[in-house]
């Protein structure tokens, strides 16, 4: 049994939905597809009918175990994120990825921040590992099936969601890909902002006559700031803002300064945002994953250790390299920031 | 002394686009003539508009011509252009939304 609570990642896996051109299916989702192509991305991924977020979240936990050359009898703790809505309400996907891996004996936690239950799921192995020295090897797994029943995965937040799953498997003082430090913001004057209005315990069905989607998530954002272009502005300008505030906080406890950083690894937000947000952390565009974000669409709380990995396989980052990886979550909302060296 | 019959409530006119142009152009692009910009030069696909123009040209339908927009129609198509934007105060003002 070890002692120290630092952890690595030993082996990732991953799962996919069938890829898609956005310019050929756009016009599927919205009436105005110039709209969505002008947002950047070029293709993004679609789990075909049936294929359920657990289903896809299996599939990159397997790919994960067989590279770390590790079985689940071997986990100590399983964490799933997980970004969208469940399959079911008052349901755990974690215990079923768990019992989908045939791990009937490990705990499992889920964690659901949207679009950053990275690095909460992150953070929760590396806090058992600091907390129960019996917690060597653990898996994270992140995914995101957009529902299609309660959402546009092409009117969504400025994205074009995309379905995926990523996996990792991390150790107790493994050398590579070392978690150094984490930071994250809560605002909760924003907590109503992009929610789901109808399925809810508040509102469980949706008015005669009116769907799930009926609710345009931009008006209900735009009504939340009493229609006024200054706080809205506000409003975008915290959004990019803070994830500096995040970085340079993750930074801090690490003993690190934005100088040393290589790479910032951002949710795979629209073009727009991407630039907005190397600015506000003083990284160079080409120093993001922009390009990749233009081919993977916005995979929820997955983004990062996707493009992550890709990055590795790609050669863009070598052995010592320190890598940001951040996010926004909402509903929340929540901005979150770890940071990783390679 | 017999009561006025009430009138019929006066809606405001929807603005000219014209008026529309001016004030696109004094906002969001400066330097380029009002007449110079066409009615349907797609403002969303060259980044003239966004989220916030959004918001902007709402206040200014509101604030300078007594047109309240409902916020289903703050959707960006509906702003892509002079005319989409006219025809979009146009319809606030007959009271018949779509967006």
């Amino acid at each position: 049994m070890g002692t120290s609570p630092e952890l690595g990642i030993v082996a990732t896996g991953m799962a996919f939905g069938e890829r898609l051109d956005v310019a050929a299916t756009a016009a599927d989702y919205v009436p105005d597809p110039e709209a969505v192509t002008a947002l950047g991305y070029r293709t993004y991924h679609r789990a075909a009918p049936g294929v359920t977020a657990v289903d896809l979240a299996a599939g990159a936990a397997r790919e994960a175990l067989e590279n770390a050359d590790v079985t689940a009898a071997d986990l100590d703790l399983i964490v799933v994120g997980n970004s969208d809505v469940p399959d079911y309400l008052g349901w755990d996907p974690s215990a079923a990825v768990a019992r989908a891996l045939g791990a009937h004996s490990t705990p499992t936690t889920l964690f659901t921040q949207a679009c950053a239950a990275w690095a909460p799921a992150l953070d929760h192995a590396a806090g058992a590992m600091a907390l129960s020295p019996g917690v060597e090897t653990a898996l994270v797994v992140l995914v995101n099936v957009m529902s299609e029943a309660h959402g546009n995965r092409m009117d969504f937040n400025g994205c074009v969601a995309s379905d995926g799953a990523v996996a990792a498997v991390v150790r107790r003082g493994h050398p590579r890909l070392r978690r150094l430090s984490s930071a994250q913001f809560t605002n909760p004057e924003y907590a109503d902002l992009f929610r789901i209005e109808y399925g809810g315990a508040a509102v469980p069905l949706p008015p005669p006559g009116s769907g799930l989607k009926d609710v345009s998530p931009m008006a209900s954002v735009y009504r939340h700031f009493d229609r006024d272009p200054e706080r809205f502005q506000a409003f975008l300008k915290e959004t990019t803002g803070r994830i500096a505030d995040v970085v340079d906080e993750a930074l801090a406890r690490a003993g690190r300064d934005r100088s040393e950083l290589t790479r910032l690894i951002h949710i795979n937000d629209n073009q727009q945002t991407f630039r907005a947000v190397a600015d506000a952390v003083g990284m160079p565009l080409t120093r993001t994953n922009a390009e990749l974000a233009r081919s993977l669409g916005h995979m929820g709380c997955a983004d990062q250790l996707v493009c992550l990995w890709r990055h590795i396989e790609a050669g863009e980052l070598a052995l010592g390299d320190l890598v940001a990886l951040t996010g926004v979550a909402s509903p929340g909302m929540h901005w979150f920031c770890t940071l990783v060296e390679v | 002394m017999a009561a006025d019959p009430p009138s019929a409530p006066v809606m405001p006119p929807a603005p000219s686009e014209a008026d529309i142009a001016g004030f696109l152009v004094e906002r969001f692009l400066p330097g380029l003539d009002a007449t110079d910009l066409d009615p349907e030069y797609d403002l969303l696909a060259t980044a003239v508009i966004d989220s916030l123009a959004v918001l902007h040209i709402a206040a200014w339908l509101t604030d300078e011509h007594g047109v309240d927009l409902p916020d289903e129609e703050l959707v960006g198509r509906n702003f892509r252009t002079v005319r989409a934007i006219r025809a979009t105060a146009g319809r606030a003002v007959a009271g018949t939304g779509r967006s």
